[in-house]
């Protein structure tokens, strides 16, 4: 396949949607970790800024973050590239190899883990730092996706589908461990998405899904009520149920999730301006970069940011959905909605956790959060896309 | 086929990839195009803090000008930032050595005795020591239980213990991962440098426990203020963990208000702070004013002072715009006059970050200063009035009354009733309370009586000074020709009682002028008693006595003024709390108050009523007016009792011809601009209704006092350059043991006498006697009135310290004339002024009777002499014993029915007086009544007249 073919085959949809959001992101990276503190030390004032015109204001804002985060995803595009190289028919030779490369990884994590906020998810490699459980998202999709795709046929009842539960839930429990809950979830979303394509019979893995979600449910409400057990931490559960009542503990488990709805409720449908975010600029709203970029994306540009953004996710995904739909085999297509759901999850709850109606659990917003590894996984997730509709036309005639 | 299935998956996928971002903008449209407006406000409340700019309140100035109370800008810091710990000592656990048992269990007993740290534990437990003990099934009882508090609180104690080892525990559990790794664990924080102390002394290392002292903002505020001395005799402990509290509080229910770390502190310190800004995030110096009297403690009972606002007070005025920590009048025209003086405070909008940082300034409201007062004071005339006073009571005290402690005097301007002085001592410098003063401290202030004004706010027997009253009553009443004159035996004898004057044998033929001018008793007595009660209480009200006169200070007594109805509800209401034959009434009462059925009520209060009535009727003659105690109010004595204020109002009325002003202090309220907004103008409160005439002579009276030879109160105006009208008081004290306790001197006077423009009144207390003590004082302000040059040198300048005083004074004339008056009448020791004092028959008090009678002494056991009388009836505080209360070898000139035969027997003078005895008075038969069994009464007493031949209506105005 020459590069030619290859180039004119690629979505440029998608790598469009994706460009913009990046670039969306990287302006409220800068912005978000702008604090006043920092500016003052420049000299700047107050009401220098409050005059000053949107390009001014973009050169006003502080660089480090925006620079690393640009380079992160310098990486990630040649990440993507390298995916969309081989053919991805290929990498089924290799799926076992991932997996247990990726099992070590992230037992690697657990012994040698950086603790961060109480969680031990990075791992030190030189002056970077690395999180394994980020990757082990996409290989997950594509060692799963191999799994399942083997199985064509087969999953029709609960015993052929517990292997696949088996699967995904070693390096899960190995997520668990770290603590990493968030992370743990976007694997069940993953593994649905794909099972509800693969199994022969849908309603029944919807059943198990639904099951599953009202059982969490059910243990948590039994241990509010009746103090039965349950595998968390009080002040973990806490976190995971606040956003029901923020109010309930304003300085403390319910901060984060009242800053971020005053920063994005009081924006209204303008927004305040780049920089002009009194609830990030003044530092009210706590890790702004990353897991709250969208507040500070929606109180600076408004509903009108908030649109825009939506849109192009909405783009983004329904090219996922496309994609899966037009691939040549059934690895591709699960594939394809694994990264839909992987991608779908992460903004569901990250968005959903700004705007209190999801837990607390820190997963990043996917193409715009500041963060390396979460940036080269998706952009190799998005490589994976373009890798499955590059090589589509196959099976179309 | 298998494609077409998947494409049909797909649309499900599809469907559920939209629905997620539909959910998501369904609730972002709701917050931000919904509830904008309710999160605009909440993220203002984030980052606008309102700054209040405090308005400074209102100067008060003198009648010319002269500036009396002002404001002086103080520094003050506070800290924005309430993430502050102070000093604190954080108690890590290590792993390696770590026998957590016995570690806990050692910790715990030593920090359960620190409350902080307890506070520590519960809160990053999330539970209390309450919910603590009530689940482990102990009641903590607070403080009540007195008889076992022991026991108690050592229960308590270990159940603290118990507490923090358990919480101790439960961490170092919950973080075994962590510790297993190598990492160390933060178990408690100790505030208290002594609990610090304590633990060192344990082998903490032993223990796996290491110690890190933390130093944050605060602390290092703290010590560099205490480096240069801001706060004495605190250690850095005490002040930060005063400071902890209030951040604990302001966390709850005030989150946005700084906290205030130190109030006037030194520039030097201000520059210090500023200079290290950076190294100090959140601490910002402010500028507040606060009160300066430039005069210290000038006039400071009638300005009051200034307190933080209290908190009924800021209940009642919130809506008013008072903050928190506002200023807020205590007493005096401070008070009265708040709403003028207070100003309308600015506010600064601050922006601030996440911390309190104050960002920059978005917008200054300033702040509107407080209207000024001009008052009718004239600031000489109240230096030298105050001066006037404390040189009085140095004097007195240096001539060995040493109970000789207080007075009060006050000026008015006959003409107008403005105030021109009003002074009281002791005094207290009002700016004390501007740091907030410690309770024993204010105790201490309490205890010291400083904080009353005397002038208003104490009651004083008026003495002689209330002649001018009874001559009216007898003037009005024309009980006898003002010309006739009377020949004075030196005493005054009613049925077996004789009331003596204060001169033996008395002063020769007197009329009414001389009466007043020599203070005559006898003639009062007399005529007194013949134009009755009713006349005198009468007169005494047109006057103003026993009446409020209104003058807008806060803390006005009223006095008492005794009349046969006043006399008849006080004694019916005590003997109902305490007469034994009342036991009934008594029982009846407390049934009313506990029956429900409202039929029952109305037959037991029939029934008590009746009692009531039987018992009233047995006890009438306690209840009714007697005559004696006309005669006893003749001259001012008996249950009288005035303010200075209502006695210098009462002068001024003589002097003016008969107007009784309302006293004012308050001139007019100005703006800071100048702008008149309110000004007072003289109010008349009543006209005396008294013929004109009659006021000249009793006006001449009291000119005659201040005249040679004989006025009472000539030495006191030897040498005086201008006319003058005055009247000596000297009213005795009784203590509670019933022993004489000392004088009031009392002294009033208006000046000129041709022209008067201005009364003074002074009294002194335990001042001995009017014209000895009083007068002088009066002198001194009359000069300072007048202008007198060197008469009295008055010092003027700000720092009054006044050593020099007492010296200074002997040299001037007032001052020795004062000697040579009392060397005049070496016979009469302390009376140089010549009052009836009550030593002498006539005054036996009210209340000594009435305790008596209530007490149902019997006759036999009566106190006959000694010092066996029983404290006077319980009465208001200081009243009680301004009270004058007879001697206890006094006997009731009117004899109760119950023992006639014993009066006579103790009415023996001493025998240098023999005179009384033998003389040849007339008793004029109806005042043998009462030894006939029928009490006394006003009304059954016909004129005296038998002694008056030539009186010719006294007869029949009887």
């Amino acid at each position: 396949m020459g590069t030619r073919r290859l180039f004119k085959n690629l979505d440029f949809t998608l790598i469009g949607v994706t460009g913009i959001i990046i670039i969306f992101g990287l302006v409220v990276i800068g912005s978000a970790s702008t604090d006043y503190g920092w500016w003052m030390r420049l000299g700047l004032d107050m009401d220098k800024l409050q005059h000053a015109g949107i390009l001014q204001r973009l050169l006003w804002m502080k660089k480090e973050y925006v620079f690393k985060q640009f380079i992160w995803v310098l990486v990630g595009i040649i990440a993507a590239m390298a995916v969309i190289y081989i053919p991805y028919e290929d990498w089924r030779k290799y799926t076992r190899h991932l997996y247990v490369i990726n099992l070590l990884m992230l037992g690697l994590v657990l012994v040698l883990g950086h603790t961060a906020m109480g969680a031990q998810r990075w791992i030190n490699i030189g002056p970077f730092v690395f999180q394994p459980s980020e990757f082990a998202k996409l290989i997950i999709i594509v060692t799963l996706a191999d799994f399942l795709a083997g199985r064509e046929g087969k999953l029709r009842n609960l015993k052929e589908l517990i292997p696949c539960f088996v699967f995904v839930g070693v390096p899960m429990v190995l997520i668990l461990l770290q603590p990493d809950l968030g992370t743990s979830l976007v694997f069940i979303a993953v593994l649905f998405g794909m099972l509800f394509i693969a199994a022969g019979r849908p309603l029944l893995v919807c059943g198990i899904f639904g099951a599953g979600l009202a059982g969490a449910i059910g243990m948590v409400w039994a241990h509010l009520k009746f103090g039965t057990w349950i595998p968390l931490h009080d002040y973990q559960l806490k976190r995971l149920i606040i956003f029901l009542d923020p109010w309930s503990d304003i300085q403390g488990a319910g901060y984060h999730v009242i800053q971020s709805q005053i920063a994005i409720g009081s924006s209204g449908f303008w927004g305040k301006g780049l920089m002009r975010g009194t609830q990030s600029f003044l530092e009210f709203l706590p890790i702004r970069h990353t897991d709250f970029i969208f507040s500070v994306l929606a109180e600076e540009f408004g509903f009108l940011g908030v649109l825009l953004l939506l849109t192009l996710f909405a783009v983004f995904l329904y090219r996922g959905v496309r994609i899966a739909a037009e691939s040549r085999d059934l690895f591709g297509t699960l594939m394809a909605v694994g990264v839909v759901s992987m991608f779908a999850f992460h903004i569901l709850v990250n968005i959903g956790m700004t705007v209190a109606i999801m837990p607390v659990t820190g997963l990043p917003l996917p193409l715009v959060s500041y963060g390396g590894s979460n940036m080269i996984t998706n952009l190799a997730a998005i490589g994976v896309l373009l890798n499955i509709y590059l090589r589509r036309q196959k099976t179309i005639f | 086929m298998k494609r077409k299935l998947i494409e049909y998956k797909m649309k499900f996928v599809l469907g559920a990839v939209f629905l997620v971002i539909l959910v998501l903008l369904a609730r972002v449209s709701y917050l931000q195009l919904v509830q904008t407006e309710e999160y605009r406000t909440l993220a203002r409340n984030n980052y606008i803090r309102i700054a209040p700019v405090f308005a400074p309140r209102g100067e008060i100035f003198d009648r010319n000008g002269e500036k009396i109370v002002t404001n002086r800008p103080i520094y003050t810091v506070s800290i924005n930032d309430l993430n502050l710990e102070g000093t604190t000592y954080h108690l890590y656990l290590n792993r390696t050595g770590a026998d957590i048992v016995d570690m806990a269990d050692t910790l715990a007993w030593i920090l359960a005795g620190d409350e902080e740290t307890l506070l520590y534990f519960e809160q990053i437990s999330g539970e209390t020591l309450q919910d603590y003990a009530k689940k482990n099934g102990v009641t903590i009882k607070q403080g009540e239980d007195s008889g076992n508090a022991g026991a108690n609180d050592e229960q308590l104690y270990v159940l603290k213990k118990k507490f923090i080892e358990e919480k101790i525990k439960e961490r170092a559990r919950d973080n075994k991962n962590q510790l297993e790794q190598g990492q160390r664990l933060e178990i408690a924080v100790v505030y208290n440098p002594s609990t610090m102390a304590t633990l060192n002394r344990y082998d903490l290392e032993s223990y796996g426990v290491t110690v890190e002292k933390k130093a944050d903002v605060l602390s290092t505020l703290v010590q560099m203020l205490l480096n240069k001395g801001v706060y004495q005799g605190q250690t850095a402990y005490e002040i930060e963990s005063r400071m902890r509290k209030e951040i604990r509080d302001k966390k709850l229910y005030r989150p946005y208000e700084p906290v205030l770390v130190a109030e006037d502190i030194p520039p030097e310190m201000v520059v210090a702070l500023r200079e290290k800004q950076m190294e100090l995030p959140g601490v910002v110096v402010d500028i507040q004013p606060v009160r300066d009297y430039p005069y210290g403690d000038l006039l400071t009972h009638v300005l009051g002072y200034v307190q933080n606002i209290k908190k009924e007070q800021y209940e009642a005025h919130k809506d008013e715009g008072y903050l928190m920590n506002d200023l807020y009048g205590q007493n005096g025209l401070e008070l009265v006059y708040e709403k003028y003086l207070r100003g309308e405070h600015g506010a600064r909008q601050v922006e601030v970050d996440a911390s309190g940082r104050p960002v920059r300034d978005l917008g200054l409201k300033p702040a509107v200063p407080g209207n000024d007062l001009v008052l009718t004071i004239d600031l000489d005339l109240q230096l030298a009035a105050e001066k006037a006073l404390a040189d009085g009571v140095k004097r007195a005290q240096g001539a060995g009354f040493k109970l000789a402690r207080a007075g009060a005097a006050v000026v008015m301007d006959v003409r107008t009733g403005a105030i021109l002085a009003m002074a009281s001592y002791p005094t207290y410098h009002p700016g004390i309370f501007t740091g907030g003063l410690t309770s024993a401290e204010w105790q201490e202030l309490q205890e010291s009586g400083a904080l009353l004004n005397r002038a208003i706010a104490a009651t004083y027997p008026p003495g002689s000074t209330f002649k001018m009253v009874t001559s009216a009553a007898i003037l009005e009443k024309k009980i006898v020709d003002p010309e006739y004159k009377m020949p004075d035996p030196g005493y005054y004898r009613l049925g077996r009682g004789v009331f003596r004057d204060w001169k033996p044998g008395g002063h020769g033929s007197v009329d009414l002028r001389k009466a007043l001018e020599v203070s005559c008793d006898t003639y009062f007595y007399q005529f007194g008693r013949m134009a009755g009660v009713d006349a005198i209480a009468h007169f005494a009200r047109e006057f103003g006595l026993g009446q409020k006169t209104g003058i807008n200070l806060p803390g006005e007594m009223r006095g008492t003024l005794p009349t046969p109805e006043w006399k008849y509800e006080m004694v019916k209401s005590m003997l109902i709390r305490y007469n034994k034959d009342f036991a009934r009434v008594r029982e009846l009462n407390r049934m009313i108050d506990e029956t429900q059925s409202e039929s029952r009520k109305q037959e037991l209060r029939r029934l008590r009523d009746e009692e009531l009535e039987k018992q009233l009727k047995k006890h009438e003659w306690d209840l009714n007016w007697q005559q004696y105690e006309t005669i006893n109010m003749s001259i001012g004595q008996g249950d009288n009792t005035y303010t200075p204020l209502q006695l210098v109002s009462y002068v001024a009325a003589i002097a003016n011809g008969g107007t009784l002003y309302k006293p004012y202090l308050v001139e007019k309220v100005v703006s800071p601009h100048g702008a008149l907004i309110k000004e007072f103008k003289p109010e008349i409160r009543h006209k005396v209704d008294i013929d004109p005439e009659n006021l000249q002579i009793i006006r001449e009276g009291m000119h005659r006092v201040t005249l040679p030879p004989t006025g009472t109160a000539s030495g006191v105006f030897y040498g005086f350059k201008h006319s003058a009208a005055a009247k000596t008081g000297t009213a005795e004290v009784i203590d509670a043991n019933g022993r004489k306790k000392g004088n009031h001197a009392l002294f009033v006077t208006f000046a000129p006498y041709e022209k008067p423009e201005v009364a003074v009144a002074v009294v002194l207390e335990y001042g001995d006697s009017g014209s000895g003590y009083a007068g002088p004082i009066a002198r001194q302000i009359l000069e300072a009135y007048f202008n007198d040059s060197g008469a009295t040198d008055i010092d003027k300048s700000k720092d009054r310290a006044g050593g020099d005083a007492a010296a200074g004074r002997e040299e001037e004339p007032a001052g020795r004339e004062t000697g040579v008056v009392a060397i005049n009448w070496p016979g009469l020791e302390k009376h140089q002024d010549g009052e009836a004092g009550l030593n002498e028959p006539g005054g036996t008090s009210f209340d000594q009777m009435l305790w008596e009678k209530l007490h149902e002494m019997p006759a036999a056991t009566r106190p006959v002499t000694g010092p066996s009388v029983p404290a006077p009836l319980p009465r208001a505080g200081r009243q009680a014993q301004q009270q004058p209360a007879p001697a206890p070898q006094q006997h009731q000139p009117a004899p109760a029915p119950q023992q006639p035969q014993q009066a006579p027997a103790q009415q023996q003078q001493p025998a240098s007086e023999p005179r009384p005895q033998p003389a040849p008075v007339p008793q004029p038969p109806p005042v043998n009544a009462p030894q006939a069994g029928q009490p006394a009464s006003p009304q059954q007493q016909p004129a005296p007249g038998a002694h008056l031949p030539a009186q010719p209506e006294g007869g029949s105005n009887g």
